[in-house]
């Protein structure tokens, strides 16, 4: 019940943050660009609510039917990865293809599609856990085949994400130490292949280094997040009271809005944050650790990587940790897809935190 | 699993703890640099005043009065208002207030009272700037050595330019709270950062005594129908110059810089930076390194047929029918070329060329003005005794104006070569001071006893000889007349003369001096007539503003 309380108390709490938040660091770019300072909050208020039903749908639907339909989910996942090249239907946007444009919605078909993993790889890996190397063949190409039409679109961020979900998953299944040994330093060894592949990473890269040396260019965006992080200090500049939100911090209201979260709450609110989200991920994981069955686990598991991985990632790219790379904050940045499709998730930790309750 | 997440948590808020904390001030202030869009408050240039307090440059600040469209929410008012107020047609104002533009000029160069009356009226979205403009309040007078500044008030010749780093002062800011591109964020803070009016700068000039040599030689330019006249006052002890003018000339507040080629030509101080060949004042020069050589003495009598052959050329004397047997003291009132080629010659040209450089007239005179020439000589090595015979009467070399002058003040004052200077201090907003000119002064150029000897004979120049038209009744007057043909292409251009005179008063202990030089006259020629009397005029209305 209480793991229950906790997944709901945080989900709830950090998407009504997220959506004061994005209010904060987009109403001005906003009202200049679309002449409604409450263009995004407006999308994210719907996005929260049609979430509240997808949350509810998580917590009602039947992980066995989850499980039997696991397939299909994987294969309708990379169908819709793979629709994002159609033409009419993909739309491209800042150089990379990732959303489906449905006329009324606009969603990134990698936001539903790792989950379609994490459904599948649950089912699968409990049904033949990972223990040799033969039945890590289809997991690992079922993540593969994702990581390629992920990286095609191109978005280097959702593939690290996937690839780390699948690697969660087979260490959560019972991958052999001396196959994971093999697996992280294969993907070590295609880090510098990936880079090399798109140049335009490599500039990342070295302005991660030290983006003083283009603070016009490739080190705008860094610089810009420093600057709001700085300024917030420890305790913050006071909501609503960016300066970084005046055009300054490209994205602000997506993914960079930690770096308003930090300017205008400062350390103090940062830390807040990063503390529900804890709550959220620790939430998680107890629950796979009660399942009652291994497949529970493997889906509680996969869920919680997913969100943990997103927000440390997430966090490490705004405060400088990590190369600069696009990927939204769970919950709080502004995207409605994203929310509902998080949301549904939270629905489903619920849903697993029953189940473990349940009586046999 | 649990610990590697639980570190990857306490990693980033580490991360975060030192962003924001340990860096943060230092992040805070770069930001700071581009959060603010800084406007610069033109500092006020500095006023030139003459040596009274006489204000001859200013700057008034004038006010553009913009639009900006969005931000006027009674369009029909606001135009009416503006319209009525700048004098602007209704409909044309309207245009630019329902344009789309962000921002539309409506009026340049507005002053204070019509803005402070638009700012109480009704009208709204109307935003000012300021800007400096300079202004003269005397635009003809003084005009080539105040000069003038560019559209940035950035001197550019004379005075506003050789001072300009005094007068400039230092800029303002107004920081403004901006977006990315500038634009003023809503509600956002305004800091204003004052700037530093320029110093005050004060001349050695004269007003009253500049106004009447701009008078007396615009008439003398007018009488002789000659292409330029330009003259100077300065004080024959100091060097301080009392009145420097220059006629063509142009209004400094409407400055003509459509023809560049003719603003050159009559913004340039062509006293100081044009050389000519000084012809007969140069006289004075000649007798004053004969007698401080001893290579003549007052007794020196000399023979004039007319002529004299010197290594085979035979060289005229003005009067051709020649002057007889003279002392030296008729020789010098009567000009006679004769005279000065013997005395050139008695000298020798070590001596003539060690005693031309102790008068300064083989180096520039250090003037605090920008574009001062040097004087041209032919190279001592190089000069024969008939070079030497012509420079004697002043051809064959030449200088600029002012190098002439100083060089006969230090003949007359006792030996004192003076450096010629036209700023007298600089005085900062704050009433420190910034610039002090003191007399820089070389003496013992020429013996006190030649100059003695020089006084007198100069100032029976003017009461017996070429110069009698300078006299003026109650002030001893000492002088030289000059006229030189001048030279085109390296041949002489005929019927083209530069008539000078040279005047200093009193005779017998000069205070002033002062040098005229009438360029190509037409009819008269002679110095004597067409330049000795307006030097006397100066110096009767001199000793009339003195008394």
């Amino acid at each position: 019940m209480r793991l229950k309380r906790n997944v709901l108390v945080s989900t709830i709490l950090l998407s009504l943050f997220g959506i004061v938040m994005i209010y904060s660091a987009s109403s001005y770019s906003a009202e200049l660009e679309y002449g409604d300072a409450f263009f995004y909050v407006k999308k994210q208020i719907l996005g929260f609510v049609v979430g509240l039903f997808t949350m509810f749908a998580g917590y009602k639907i039947k992980p066995a039917f989850l499980k039997k339909s696991s397939l299909i989910i994987y294969i309708g996942s990379v169908a819709l990865l793979a629709a994002v090249f159609i033409p009419g239907l993909g739309q491209t946007s800042y150089g990379a293809t990732r959303w489906i444009n449905l006329g009324f919605i606009t969603f990134q078909s990698s936001e539903i599609a790792k989950f379609g993993l994490v459904i599948f790889l649950a089912a699968y890996l409990d049904k033949y856990p990972p223990v040799t190397l033969k039945r890590l063949i289809i997991p690992v190409l079922a993540g593969l085949v994702m990581c390629v039409l992920v990286i095609l679109e191109p978005n280097m961020s959702i593939t690290l994400c996937i690839a780390a979900v699948l690697f969660v998953m087979l260490f959560v299944g019972g991958m052999r130490g001396k196959h994971i040994a093999l697996f992280s330093g294969a993907a070590l060894a295609a880090i510098p292949a990936l880079i090399i592949a798109e140049p335009y990473r490599l500039k990342r890269l070295a302005a991660f280094l030290d983006p003083w040396a283009s603070p016009k260019g490739e080190g705008y965006q860094l610089i810009q997040s420093y600057y709001a992080l700085g300024s917030g200090g420890i305790f913050g500049v006071g909501l609503f009271a960016s300066r970084q939100k005046y055009l300054y911090l490209p994205f602000a209201e997506s993914d960079f809005i930690f770096s308003v979260v930090g300017e205008e709450l400062g350390l103090i609110g940062s830390v807040a944050v990063i503390a529900v989200f804890a709550l959220l991920v620790y939430s998680g994981i107890r629950i796979a650790i009660d399942a009652r069955d291994n497949y529970s686990r493997m889906l509680a598991a996969g869920v919680t990587a997913v969100i943990a991985i997103q927000t440390l990632l997430n966090i490490a790219v705004v405060s400088g940790a990590v190369p600069p790379t696009g990927v939204p904050l769970p919950y709080v940045s502004a995207g409605g897809s994203s929310l509902m499709v998080f949301m549904f998730a939270s629905g489903l930790l619920m849903n697993l935190a029953d189940v473990n309750k349940t009586p046999v | 699993m649990i610990l590697l997440i639980t570190f990857l948590f306490i990693a980033v808020i580490a991360r975060l703890i030192y962003i924001e904390v340990v860096t943060g001030e230092d992040l805070q202030a770069r930001a700071l640099e581009q959060w603010y869009r800084d406007v610069p408050l033109r500092a006020e240039r500095g006023e030139i005043t003459d040596r009274n307090g006489v204000v001859l440059a200013d700057s008034a600040t004038v006010y553009t009065i913009y639009v900006r469209p969005v931000a006027v929410t009674n369009k029909e008012v606001t135009a009416a208002i503006l319209s009525e107020t700048l004098e602007l047609k209704y409909d044309a104002v309207l245009a630019k207030i329902n344009s789309r533009s962000s921002e539309v000029t409506v009026k340049h160069g507005a002053d204070k009272d019509t803005v402070l009356s638009i700012a109480e009226s009704g009208a709204t979205g109307v935003y000012v700037s300021e800007n400096i403009e300079r202004v003269y309040a005397y635009g003809n007078l003084l005009t080539q050595v105040l000069g003038f500044t560019n559209s940035d008030v950035v001197g550019q010749t004379g005075v506003e330019a050789y001072y300009n780093a005094y007068l400039e002062g230092k800029d303002g800011y107004v920081l403004t709270e901006a977006d990315l591109v500038g634009r003023e964020i809503e509600d956002g803070r305004t800091y204003y950062v004052p700037g530093t009016k320029g110093g005050t700068a004060k001349l050695t000039i004269d007003y009253t005594i500049q106004s009447f040599v701009e008078n007396i030689i615009a008439k003398a330019k007018a009488t002789h129908n000659a292409k330029g006249v330009s003259c100077v006052v300065m004080n024959a002890k100091t060097g301080e110059i009392l009145a420097m003018a220059e006629n063509p000339s142009f209004d400094l507040n409407d400055v003509p810089r459509d023809n560049v080629a003719e603003l050159l030509e009559t913004s340039r101080c062509k006293l100081i930076s044009d050389v000519f060949e000084p012809g007969s004042t140069f006289k004075i020069l000649t007798a004053a390194i004969g007698l401080d050589t001893g290579a003549i003495t007052t007794d020196y009598r000399c023979y004039c047929g007319g002529s004299l052959t010197v290594d085979g050329q035979k060289i005229k004397c003005w009067r051709t029918i020649g002057h007889g047997s003279q002392t030296f003291a008729e020789g010098v009132q009567n000009s006679c070329n004769c005279m000065f080629m013997n005395i050139a010659m008695n000298v020798g040209v070590s001596g003539f060329y060690a005693g031309l450089e102790k008068l300064g007239v083989t180096s520039k005179t250090g003037i605090d003005m920008s574009g001062e020439a040097s004087g041209l000589t032919i190279a001592e090595s190089a000069v024969k005794t008939v070079d030497l015979a012509r420079i004697g009467f002043g051809q064959a070399i030449a200088m600029t104006p002012i190098e002439l002058l100083r060089a006969a003040a230090a003949v007359v004052n006792g030996g004192n070569l003076v450096t010629p200077y036209v700023m007298d201090s600089i005085t900062a907003a704050d009433g420190s001071l910034l610039y002090k000119a003191e007399p820089e002064i070389v003496t013992g150029v020429v013996k006190e006893s030649t100059s003695r000897i020089m006084r007198e004979v100069l100032e029976s120049v003017v009461l017996v000889g070429s110069g009698k038209n300078a006299q003026v009744t109650g002030i001893r007057i000492g002088g030289k007349t000059g006229t030189a043909q001048k030279y085109e292409n390296g041949t002489i251009a005929r019927g083209k003369y530069v008539s000078t005179f040279i005047g200093f008063a009193p005779a017998d202990d000069p205070e002033y001096i002062s040098l005229i030089v009438v360029d190509e006259p037409v009819g008269a020629y002679y110095g004597g007539i067409v330049a000795a009397p307006y030097v006397g005029e100066i110096f009767k209305n001199l000793y009339q503003y003195n008394a």
